[in-house]
């Protein structure tokens, strides 16, 4: 009797661990999963540095970014300049057409001036639209190009005294944010203008670093690069063609990247 | 009378049995506090203990900044947000040797087993990737402190709690830090420690320090408080060791067959595609 109701527990506890592995396999496999959107988990961001400082907040603008604000506005203030003229030509327009039309009646009048009223409203919402998009695409890329900088600031103001004097005496030399890499899947590198300074060092042989934005990368045809590559080695140096484009392997801090780069011959 | 005495004997009796019982207790607590305080081979003589929290904090700092070799081994975890909006956490095993002023180096395993390895001989810094036998190197002279900085700065590498490994990490530490408490005496894992919590411009920082004549850090929290979600980095060290047998060839590559050579990412910009060929033109040698 024992040993049959043995037996049943120990199927019934059998039976709970194959439920509960089913389940967890379940939740792995049929809710989605990936947060990256298909391309993985993303190992990067401001934490990933592990720096007793940051570049996230930090509100020194460099070149690209303000350029990218510049070309923005321009962007913005053009539109919002052929909108504005839009809506001056329709109004004219409609001027016009009041004009010719001297004989229509009072009320015909009070309809059109209605419905012209009803335009400028529209035409001024749309700016308005326009405007508020333009503003947040502003604010958007100031924030992200704010998120990607990598340069010096002054140092922070406290009570404790300023620093010993040293070749480097700033505190931002580690503040990078570490490039969003996909976790199962390589990452092709793209590369951005960089505005901020290389260490201040007389003795740093670096000559121009850039910033290097990485983005997930395509689902992978063949080890991360969104075709089969045909793969040349020039003078040492293997590089992946994918139709027109060419990429070469390089070390990036969230590891072994696609980057493209100009056509080695 | 001799009842009297009979009893005044009994109370002596008892008196001195509860003062030896007493004694014994009294041994037992001490002894207890030295199991306490032995675990992580902290030395059993008394020191005085700073009482303010920045110069405890400045002790750890130097008394790091002035060990000459020291091995350990540092598990951290910190927080990714994903583009879903999702809070993922990762973690990694570091193993790191440091011999100043020129050597240092980095074992590195991600925790999906993805392993790299940093090197630095006074002359060349490497990164090493075993699984895709694949390597960059670049020339550095200078010593670890230059050598780490041009690493994040320039190079744009990855090496978190850096500014633990330069000499100047007291003036690093003091000069970032704006506010500085002492939170508590606490253990950790028997240790006990002081639990300090800084802030600087950008990252509010707790680290644990033991009590005694070693205080290496056990612990650091790094809260990441300007950035979305407040994302935080932590960080467990321990099997410290001041006294390490290195050698030269410990920090020096030499690379396996078969390795190839790769640029860093951050200098692939500046290589023009004949020039990418050139070790030479990258700093390093093949």
């Amino acid at each position: 009797m024992n040993i049959k109701l043995n037996s049943i527990v120990t199927a019934m506890a059998a039976s709970f661990v194959i439920l509960a592995i089913s389940a967890d396999d379940a939740t792995a496999r049929g809710f989605g999963g990936g947060g990256g959107g298909g391309g993985g988990y993303s190992r990067g961001g401001a934490a990933a540095s592990g720096s007793f400082s940051s570049g996230v907040g930090r509100t020194a603008p460099s070149a690209s970014t303000a350029s990218s604000r510049s070309q923005a506005a321009q962007t913005a203030s053009t539109n919002r300049s052929a909108t504005a003229q839009t809506a001056s030509t329709n109004r004219a327009a409609t001027q016009q057409g009041m004009q010719s039309t001297s004989t229509a009646n009072q009320a015909q009048r009070q309809d059109s001036s209605a419905e012209n009223q009803q335009q400028r409203q529209a035409t001024s919402s749309q700016n308005q639209g326009q405007r508020q998009n333009y503003s947040n695409q502003n604010v958007q890329t100031r924030q992200q190009t704010a998120q990607q900088y990598h340069g010096s600031y002054p140092p922070p103001a406290g009570y404790y005294p300023p620093p010993p004097a040293g070749y480097y005496n700033n505190n931002s030399w580690d503040d990078g944010e570490v490039a969003a890499v996909a976790v199962g899947s390589a990452a092709i590198g793209a590369v951005a203008g960089y505005a901020a300074g290389q260490s201040n060092t007389s003795q740093s042989q670096s000559t121009a670093p850039a910033t290097t934005v990485v983005y997930t990368a395509p689902p992978p045809a063949s080890g991360g690069l969104p075709c089969n590559p045909n793969t040349s080695v020039v003078k040492g140096v293997t590089y992946y063609q994918c139709g027109t484009n060419w990429y070469t392997q390089a070390y990036g801090n969230g590891g072994v990247v696609y980057m493209p780069v100009p056509a080695p011959y | 009378m001799i009842k009297t005495l009979q009893k005044g004997t009994r109370n002596v009796l008892c008196l001195a049995i509860l003062a030896t019982l007493a004694g014994c207790a009294e041994h037992q607590a001490v002894t207890q506090s030295d199991t306490l305080a032995s675990p992580a081979a902290v030395p059993q003589t008394t020191v005085q203990e700073p009482t303010e929290a920045k110069d405890l904090l400045l002790r750890m700092a130097n008394y790091l900044a002035k060990a000459q070799k020291f091995t350990v081994a540092m598990t951290d975890n910190y927080d990714t947000f994903q583009a879903s909006g999702q809070k993922i956490e990762f973690g990694e095993k570091r193993n790191i040797t440091v011999s100043r002023p020129n050597g240092l180096r980095v074992d590195l395993e991600e925790s999906n087993g993805e392993k790299h390895v940093f090197l630095y001989d006074g002359k060349d810094m490497t990164v090493f990737n075993p699984s895709q036998n694949v390597y960059a190197q670049a020339a550095k002279a200078g010593g670890i402190d230059e050598a780490v900085v041009y690493l994040l700065k320039d190079l744009h590498m990855r090496l978190p709690l850096a500014a633990l490994l330069l000499s100047r990490f007291p003036a690093e530490i003091e000069s970032r830090t704006q506010t500085l408490d002492y939170v508590e005496k606490t253990t950790i894992h028997g240790v006990p420690t002081h639990h300090l919590a800084g802030r600087t411009e950008t990252v509010d920082y707790q680290v644990w320090i033991p009590e005694g004549t070693q205080p290496l850090p056990l612990r650091i929290v790094l809260t990441y408080k300007n950035a979305e979600g407040q994302p935080q980095f932590s960080a467990q060290f321990s099997d410290w060791n001041l006294s390490p047998t290195v050698s030269a060839s410990e920090f020096s590559f030499t690379p396996p067959a078969g390795s190839r050579k790769i640029a860093f990412a951050a200098q692939v910009t500046n290589i023009a595609p004949t020039a990418i060929a050139t070790p030479e033109a990258i700093g390093g040698k093949q």
